[in-house]
């Protein structure tokens, strides 16, 4: 087509002139001075460390009930109890639960499913969001009005409503693969989870998306790019999208708050990875019966719940800020 | 118009207001029988309705007793059609638990539901206004970044933690508040404060945001230059055009109240239609499900009918298009 020459020049042209794109340094610099973003991002980064690393961390089994992590009465132990557990000697850093399971390694394992389903549902919502956004407002007329009325009588139901009524139909059980020369066990809640969150939370991103479009697509780069011969599909994602993008990633660190926050939330009730795997929200719902005699067993994953939640939210919101300097003026 | 009396204008005012509403209840009809459709159509393709009811466990010959029994046999197109023509009658099919209509299932929790969704956004507003104001008066100060952190930390809390919280600390040490269930008035606090919290630093930052905006205008200034009182320019002038927004927002968080109201009513044992659905999933009653989620949809349309009349009489501009 010869447009990539064309694009090349128009974009250093204009696109600086216009919308002028953050250099990523300036934004990173912006990140780093704000104490808040700052920790948002310690807690995220911190929490998908320990979820990587979780087997390094803990000797013990998630799910595995040790008769060692019971008092000679069957109560569960307290928080720092250490104890011969096969032989080696363990610490109970978190205390044990009812069952005499580990709660660190409960916990550490159940990041991996809360992160893995939070972020992997994040990315469902995004992806259906940013296209049905970006279409919607670039192409206007009949596309806009079919996606735009869709999207409206999505947002009438309620998400998490809708998330328990199609989690409570969808087949549950294990999936079986090979990866790596090994047989492995996916239970398949997971793949249901974070289908059903991303499938409930796209709407509010199709609508900032689609308000970003509009803007970015009445700019006379975009008009420019038209005019040299550029087509529709290259004019979306070479010179509309790169412009939308800082709205689309602040979306999505705010979007993998809710989507972990909905994930424990269907745990809770019951309806999410099922046990023995660790999930935070199931955690949470096991504990409360012993919030007298074993407090720990509740608060632990409460807390996780909620640091984790707390840094996508503070990390959304700093990248908000530095991504758009003049809103933080303002606000 | 100049010469018409205030009569003739408010007859016009009143026509205008019919014509809006009608077309917004139209509207949300058809957004109603849409959402049936593609709600019907999610849950089809999801996983098997007939499976679901029949239980996991069940041996294949209950599994198809069960789908020919609820017509889950015939093709996905005539069901669709037959569901949507049933729910546009105001029938949403019997629970297969409790053997009674669905509908009238759903109508016995409503006020229950409804008490608690008011009681939550009575906190959201009665204290997410007042911070919000506050802040934007006192911006930039310690209070204010406090306040921020604080914001976030609120809606970063799961209600059903906060609830079980909640519950401990004021209800079961402290017997300040009945612990659950319905008995009286009292037994409404802890759940809407539960239900309420979760929302306040996300509209408390909102009103902020936009008192922050409207101060600096200029007819705050002109308020400010005829002399009149600091407190009429703040309340009368700034605030209600800054609280427009607000309403709108007000509107689509609806269906996010109604959500926050499986956990608290769970929690709290609060006989509403969230508790309900969450005992209907492990009594496998699909029927009961799918109508919850059209009832809450339902209760969204109407709620975003009662916030257009909200903002209808609070926008002046709006009330008097096509009068002048």
């Amino acid at each position: 087509m010869g447009c990539g020459k064309l694009w090349a020049m128009s974009s250093t042209d204009t696109v600086a002139a216009h919308t002028a794109p953050q250099p990523p340094d300036s934004v990173w610099r912006r990140l780093r001075r704000d104490p808040q973003a700052l920790c948002g991002l310690v807690l995220v980064s911190g929490f998908i460390l320990l979820a990587v690393a979780a087997p390094l961390l803990t000797p013990l089994n998630s799910s595995t009930q040790y008769p060692e992590g019971l008092t000679a009465t069957g109560m569960p132990m307290p928080p720092g109890t250490t104890l011969t557990v096969g032989g080696a000697r363990h610490t109970f850093w978190l205390g044990s639960d009812t069952l005499g399971r580990d709660l660190l390694t409960r916990l550490l394992f159940g990041a991996r499913f809360s992160l893995s389903i939070g972020l992997l549902a994040m990315a469902t919502a995004i992806g259906v969001g940013a296209l049905v956004g970006l279409s919607a407002g670039y192409y206007r007329g009949r596309v806009e009005f079919v996606l735009m009325r869709l999207t409206d009588v999505m947002l009438t139901v309620p998400a998490l409503i809708l998330a328990i009524a199609l989690v409570a139909v969808m087949p549950r059980g294990s999936l079986h693969f090979h990866l790596l020369g090994a047989e492995r066990e996916l239970p398949r809640e997971l793949i249901n989870m974070f289908v059903v969150i991303g499938l409930v939370s796209w709407t509010g991103v199709a609508r900032v998306v689609r308000s970003e479009t509009l803007r970015v697509s009445a700019m006379e780069f975009v008009q420019a790019a038209r005019a040299l011969g550029c087509g529709h599909a290259r004019v979306l994602f070479r010179h509309v999208l790169p412009n939308v993008l800082p709205t689309i990633v602040v979306l999505a660190s705010l979007g993998a708050a809710g989507a972990i926050v909905m994930d424990a939330g269907l745990s809770y009730l019951g309806l999410g990875v099922r046990p023995p795997h660790p999930t935070w929200g199931k955690m949470i719902a096991d504990g409360q019966p012993y919030l007298v005699t074993a407090p720990w067993m509740i608060l632990a994953p409460g807390l996780a719940v909620v640091l984790v939640v707390l840094g996508f939210n503070l990390l959304g919101q700093g990248l908000q800020n530095a991504l758009d300097p003049n809103r933080r003026e303002r606000t | 118009m100049i010469n018409a009396t205030d009569k003739q204008l408010a007859w016009r005012r009143a026509g205008v207001l019919g014509r809006r509403l009608s077309s917004r209840l139209l509207w949300g009809a058809v957004t109603l029988l849409c959402t049936t459709g593609i709600v019907f159509s999610l849950l089809n393709l999801a996983g098997d309705p007939a499976q679901a009811m029949a239980g996991e466990k069940a041996d294949k010959k209950t599994v198809e007793q069960v789908r020919v029994q609820m017509g889950f046999d015939r093709p996905l197109p005539v069901q669709l059609a037959k569901y949507v023509a049933r729910v546009a009658r105001g029938d949403l099919g019997e629970s297969s638990f409790y053997r009674r209509p669905v509908a009238e299932l759903l109508l016995q929790r409503l006020p229950f539901t409804i008490a608690l969704a008011l009681g939550g956004l009575l906190v959201w507003v009665g204290i997410g206004v007042p911070v919000g104001v506050f802040t934007a008066l006192r911006r930039d100060t310690w209070i204010d970044r406090l306040v921020l952190v604080l914001a976030v930390l609120t809606y970063s809390v799961p209600t059903f933690w906060l609830g079980r919280m909640l519950q401990h600390a004021l209800a079961y040490r402290h017997a300040w508040f009945p612990v659950g269930s319905f008995g009286g008035p009292a037994n409404l606090v802890l759940p809407s404060v539960c239900l309420g919290l979760s929302g306040v630093g996300y509209y408390a930052r909102l009103v902020h945001t936009n008192m922050v905006d409207v101060l600096p205008s200029e007819y705050v200034r002109t308020a400010r230059a005829k002399g009149l009182t600091e407190w009429v320019v703040l309340w009368r002038h700034a605030f209600r055009c800054a609280m427009l927004p607000v309403v709108t927002v007000l509107g689509l968080d609806a269906a996010r109240l109604l959500g926050g109201v499986v956990f608290t009513e769970t929690i709290f044992a609060w006989p509403g239609l969230g508790s309900q659905m969450v005992q209907a999933i492990p009594n496998l009653d699909i029927p009961l499900v799918l109508g919850t989620v059209l009832f809450a949809a339902a209760l969204v349309v109407v709620s975003n009918i009662v916030v257009d009349l909200l903002y209808f009489w609070l926008d002046p501009r709006l009330r008097d298009e096509g009068l002048v």
